[in-house]
């Protein structure tokens, strides 16, 4: 019988009384003992080929009658021949009108999901029937028809009740939009081009933040193009900027604590201090380098004023190690006293339009009761409190400190999260964007230099120096115009402008930036300061901007012209289109400008993906984002950055710094993400992970794999280590620098690489030389990039291992050799699990006998080892256990099935576990459970006995193709020994292969090394937890 | 034509070596230039180490007959690149630039392709300079302690330029 006629069978049983039998209509054979087991024995009386016996009146109406009065059930075969001698009416009659009453109930109700034309065989149904009653057939057509109103008036009801009390006119009015908004964005910040982005991408709710993940429409390859041969635009708003403020000799020892020069550039590099460059550095906690990193973070001086030592640091972090950063911080600062924030007055600035202003001037939280107050007050008073638009952190409450101060050092921390705009130009014309954008500020009339402005610009232009500056940084911005690439700039350069409004020279159409061929080839003075500039970068002079103090940020955000109001004062031009003149005095926009480098490790592509950064006061997001997006740039998400890093080979924040607290916390997201959507598959469309020798696909077990292996394994708790996170990422770079000599092969094409040649003259790779280091950083990790040698692609969490002496030698041999293949594990757990579900079922729906033999068969094949190498310990121990209970057993027909074990291959190898504890508990446990199970009451007492599991490991939660709790070692599980796992991996369009990028650990790297041939070192294999395929990949560890 | 071959390759020697010997004698001589060193004998080296990183050569916009050598795409997907260009792309003339290591290569694909079209190509040649940029990157560039700002210097290289064309027919 079909598993669906099953079920609808029994759906249909379910109102009946339990005296009440129905035979499968047109079922010949045993199949309905499942639904009627108790009567099983009537089997032969089935209507149609029983024998045509005595009970043939009862067959006539397909019923078997369950009650006749006193002890007519003597026997199952002979109590129909004993008709009873009388009946008592009272009793008779209530028996049959109970049966009656459920004929009645069954006939009437329809049971839940049951349509009028459920009562069709299948092959008379058709779809179009469900909502055109006059394809049913006559009989049916009525009750169709009554149906189909039914589920109409319910569905209208329920709309009705669901609409809203608003009509959409009202909704979409602009004040209840924004109070709409504003109520959206209180639990996850919302960037300003948030609208923009939600139209057009994922959106995920991330960190906090509501972000843009990757564009709805197809753009992997075009997003690769836009980065290496034009513009992507990202917008990195959701950046923390955490701004540190004091005299310099305080703050430089004060941060010195939390970096290390072993690690790369600290704050105090020269050039950073200057603010020319921006500088990158990776952050400790205090006074922990090797052991408790926090994560990396990038950094900017203010350049230095020139009457002060007081200096303005920002830096930049990701919001998820925010939270990690400030209390660090504050204790290197010493500050301690948080500053409570000032009471929200609105801004004195009186402007001309009155309108915009109140509505800019506050953030966050305190337009929340504001706006609440408006919808009390009523609909009359529209003028009252205009709803305001939250511009920054709309999750802080107001009263939340922003800033803390210090009682022993004048060191002040202030929290500008979401004060600062930051959008990221990736690509090599990223620059003639800029410049086709972004028009310095022109400068004010001569006429209003005399009187006060509440702007901030007409007040900077007074001061002739403010203004020699500006012209200066003006030359320069154009002289940009004439630079081909982005990456001719050095890396890292600081660049300050003023600029008027994006918005007045906005290009009708969406165009694309070039650079400029006349400025290209342009006369020699252009030429001779265009080279100063490529080789000297920006000037420090020019690197200052108004950007840096809070009060012009203030004043800017205040007074943006709303679009509504530049809109009109295009319209009432005179000729439409043309540039809106004079510039209204509060279009002049102070930003940065931060060059991003591009790719600066490995040979090839070098500064690919190199961009700038252009950071703006808040408030002003959309303002810029359009006019850059009609320049023709593509917008990217959080994976087209992923991409970009992976295609750079650095390394991106939370997914390849497993060892700080965030990218921990980052680690186990993931991990119940990936888990929740494997299990949500169904069973038989997973990959058995089990059967792939994966033991964990989901988490990267880094503690394992930076564990020492089998040979020196004796210190596991060795001191310096922290507790939390037991083990370290390599950032030492006279160490890593020595690693990457070490993996390079000596001779590749029989020329030497400058590089490895220079550096394996100082130490030459030796077990000795190798053992040192090692002891040295113990359980430490080494972060690489892979790179295939042939085809394949790797994905996330894919496995790399060492290959043998065997693979290295067939790859010499044939060039083409793919790589080795995994031997495919034996699932143990599978059948376990089997048997499980079954003793679920039987306990739920009424448990069959025949059902019960097989768990005593399979049981035995549960605890065979798989391994060929316990062969010799082969016995036959759980056959002669299981024995006693097939004699038990009633059916003799199920006897084979216990000795045919489910998987056949296994047999042969059929041994005991080698826990001496499991194999008795195996011989005993099922079989005294399931063996009165079969006299007495199969459903009570046989479901115990199958959860209790024969084996002690299994844990509860059993999932199908995962590997239970308690792993078996990581490193030695395959036939490979694994070294580590890949954070990221995909195939890579600027390589032409695939690529990866994933951790090593040092003590496996530094075991393989030595004995590999030199011409072949740093050669390793990776393979994906889906395959059993290795492929050859080479190893490169960067600095 | 092998006679041209001939002289461009002299030239090319000559200029080399000429610039090799250009470049050898300003080459700041404290440097010791990615001198990895391990932490036992860091004391005796000298303390400021510099990382070496090449900027890539100033690019000009391309055109669609401009074909760049290099030396890590195959030689034969390269001409082929060239003489499709020719072929099948409706180009007229191609320029084929070549710079550094890749000049003989340039050279060299230059002459193939008017091997191949039986004495109906042309070719011009052209050679030029390129400035090239190497930033230095110092391992301790911590201000006031020693540290050495990062030096950035410059490099010439040569380059050549060949047009190769069919002659209007006159």
């Amino acid at each position: 019988m079909s598993g669906a006629k099953q079920r609808m069978r029994s759906k249909k049983m379910r109102n009946q009384p339990s005296n009440v039998t129905f035979p499968a209509p047109g079922w010949q054979g045993r199949g309905e003992t499942s639904f009627s087991g108790r009567r099983s024995e009537h089997t032969p009386q089935m209507r149609g080929h029983g024998p045509p016996s005595s009970g043939s009146h009862y067959q006539s109406g397909g019923w078997v009658r369950g009650h006749y009065g006193g002890g007519d059930v003597k026997s199952g075969q002979g109590y129909a021949q004993e008709l009873p001698k009388y009946i008592t009416a009272s009793t008779f009659a209530k028996a049959r009108a109970a049966e009656v009453c459920a004929m009645v109930r069954a006939v009437s109700k329809t049971t839940g999901s049951s349509h009028v034309f459920g009562a069709l065989p299948k092959h008379m149904r058709r779809r179009a029937m469900s909502h055109d009653t006059k394809r049913l057939p006559a009989r049916l057509r009525e009750g169709a028809q009554k149906m189909l109103e039914k589920s109409q008036r319910a569905s209208q009801e329920e709309k009705k009740e669901q609409s809203k009390t608003k009509s959409r006119k009202a909704r979409r009015r602009h004040g209840n939009l924004l109070l709409e908004f504003n109520r959206r964005q209180r639990k996850n910040v919302w960037l300003e081009t948030h609208i923009w982005h939600a139209k057009r991408f994922h959106m995920v709710k991330r960190w906090g933040y509501c972000l843009g993940d990757r564009p709805t429409y197809k753009c992997y390859r075009a997003c690769y193009r836009a980065m290496s041969s034009y513009c992507l635009l990202q917008d990195l708003s959701y950046y923390c900027c955490v701004e540190l403020q004091g005299p310099e000799e305080q703050l430089l020892p004060a941060l010195s604590r939390l970096t290390s020069k072993e690690a790369g550039p600290t704050f105090a590099t020269a050039l950073c201090l200057s603010g020319r460059r921006q500088g990158s550095a990776v952050l400790y906690r205090v006074d922990r380098y090797p052991t408790q990193p926090l994560g990396p973070v990038l950094f900017l001086w203010r350049p230095r004023s020139e009457h002060s030592t007081h200096r303005q640091l920002w830096i930049w972090a990701h919001p998820t190690m925010k939270q990690d950063l400030l209390p660090e911080l504050q204790a290197v600062c010493q500050c301690t006293v948080a500053v409570v924030p000032p009471v929200p007055v609105a801004h004195p600035a009186a402007e001309p339009d009155p309108a915009p202003a109140p509505g800019l001037t506050e953030t966050a939280g305190k337009e929340q009761p504001a706006g609440r107050k408006r919808k009390r007050a009523g609909k009359e008073s529209e003028v009252a409190v205009p709803v305001k638009k939250i511009l920054g952190d709309g999750t802080r409450s107001p009263t939340t400190p922003v800033s803390w101060k210090s009682n022993s050092t004048e060191i002040v921390i202030r929290d500008l999260t979401m004060e600062i705009v930051r959008y990221r130009l990736i690509g090599p014309l990223s620059h003639s964007v800029l410049t086709d954008t972004l028009t310095p500020a022109s400068e004010c009339e001569a006429a209003s230099k005399t009187e006060t402005s509440c702007f901030w610009w007409p007040e900077h232009c007074k001061e002739e120096g403010n203004m020699s500056l500006h012209r200066e940084q003006a030359n320069i911005f154009q002289l940009l115009k004439g630079v081909f690439s982005t990456a001719e700039i050095p890396a890292g350069s600081v660049f300050g402008l003023t600029v008027d409004d994006p918005r007045l020279t906005l290009p009708g159409k969406k165009t694309k930036a070039g650079p400029d061929i006349q400025q290209l080839q342009g006369g020699d003075e252009d030429a001779d300061r265009r080279r100063a500039l490529t080789l000297q970068g920006v000037p420090e002079r020019c690197c200052q901007s108004s950007l840096w103090d809070e009060s012009v940020r203030d004043n800017v955000t205040t007074n943006k012209i709303p679009e509504q109001e530049l809109n009109r004062m295009k319209s009432e031009l005179l000729v439409p289109g043309s540039r809106l003149c004079p510039t209204p005095p509060q279009g002049r926009v102070p930003v940065l400008l931060v060059q991003q480098a591009g790719k600066q490790v490995g040979s090839e592509m070098a500064s690919w993906g190199a961009g700038w950064d252009l950071l703006l006061p808040k408030g002003w997001g959309m303002a810029f984002w359009v006019p850059l997006v009609y320049r023709g740039v593509r917008i990217g998400g959080l994976q087209e950055a992923l991409k970009h890093s992976q295609n750079k080979g650095a390394s991106h924040f939370p997914h390849d710094f497993p060892d700080c607290p965030a990218g921990t916390r980052f680690q186990q997201e993931q991990e119940t993400e990936l888990c929740d959507a494997y299990k949500r598959r169904p069973p038989a469309k997973r990959t058995n992970y089990i059967k792939h020798g994966c033991l964990a696909p989901f988490p990267s077990e880094w503690r394992e794999a930076s564990a020492p292996k089998p040979e020196g394994a004796t210190s596991h708790s060795d001191s310096g280590v922290s507790p939390q996170s037991g083990f370290t990422v390599l950032r030492n770079r006279k160490v890593l620098r020595k690693l990457s000599a070490w993996c390079t092969p000596t001779t590749s094409r029989g020329q030497r690489s400058w590089r490895s040649a220079q550096s394996t003259q100082v130490e030459q790779l030796s077990p000795a030389s190798a053992a040192s280091v090692c002891a040295v950083h113990s359980r430490t990790l080494v972060w690489a990039r892979l790179s295939l040698l042939r085809k394949g692609r790797p994905t996330l969490h894919a496995m790399v291992c060492v290959p043998t002496p065997d693979d290295i030698k067939q790859l010499r041999q044939d060039p083409a050799f793919c790589g080795p293949q995994e031997p495919r594990h034996v699932d143990h757990f599978k059948s376990r699990l089997k048997k499980r579900k079954k003793g679920q079922k039987a306990a739920t729906s009424s448990a069959k006998p025949e059902s019960l033999p097989a768990e005593p068969g399979s049981a035995p094949s549960l605890t065979v080892d798989p391994e060929p190498g316990s062969a010799p310990s082969l016995t036959v121990d759980p056959e002669p256990g299981s024995a006693p209970s097939l004699t038990v057993d009633p059916e003799p027909g199920s006897a084979p099935s216990l000795t045919v074990d489910p998987e056949p291959d296994s047999a042969p190898s059929l041994t005991v576990d080698p826990e001496p504890g499991s194999a008795p508990s195996l011989t005993v446990d099922p079989e005294p459970g399931s063996a009165p199970s079969l006299t007495v009451d199969p459903e009570p007492d046989s479901a115990p006995s199958l959860t209790v599991d024969p084996e002690p490991g299994s844990a509860p939660s059993l999932t199908l193709g995962l590997w239970p709790d308690p792993l078996p070692s990581v490193t030695s599980h395959c036939s490979r020994v694994t070294l580590g796992w890949l954070t990221q991996g995909d195939f890579t369009l600027s390589a032409g292969c695939g690529e990866a990028l994933g951790f090593v650990s040092l003590t496996g790297l530094l075991h393989m090394l030595p004995e590999q041939p030199p011409d072949l070192r740093g050669l390793v294999l990776l393979r994906n937890p889906s395959s059993l395929q290795y492929r050859f990949a080479k190893i490169n560890i960067e600095v | 034509m092998d006679a041209l071959n001939r002289v461009l390759l002299q030239i090319f020697a000559f200029k080399q070596v000429s610039e090799m010997t250009e470049q050898c004698s300003p080459a700041p001589k404290s440097l010791t230039l990615q001198a990895t060193v391990t932490e036992g004998v860091a004391s005796e080296m000298d303390p400021v180490e510099f990382t070496l990183r090449k900027r890539l050569p100033r690019k000009l916009p391309k055109r669609r007959n401009d074909v760049y050598v290099n030396m890590k795409t195959d030689f034969r997907a390269q001409l082929a690149r060239c003489q499709k260009l020719l072929d099948s792309g409706g180009q007229r003339e191609i320029c084929v630039h070549g710079l550094g290591l890749a000049i003989n290569r340039a050279i060299n694909i230059a002459l193939q392709l008017q091997a191949c079209s039986q004495g109906a190509l042309q070719l011009a040649a052209n050679t030029s300079t390129v400035e090239l940029v190497d930033d230095l990157e110092p391992e301790d560039d911590e201000a006031g302690l020693g540290g050495a700002e990062p030096v950035t210097r410059t490099r010439n290289n040569s380059a050549i330029h060949i047009k190769v064309f069919y002659p209007d027919p006159q």
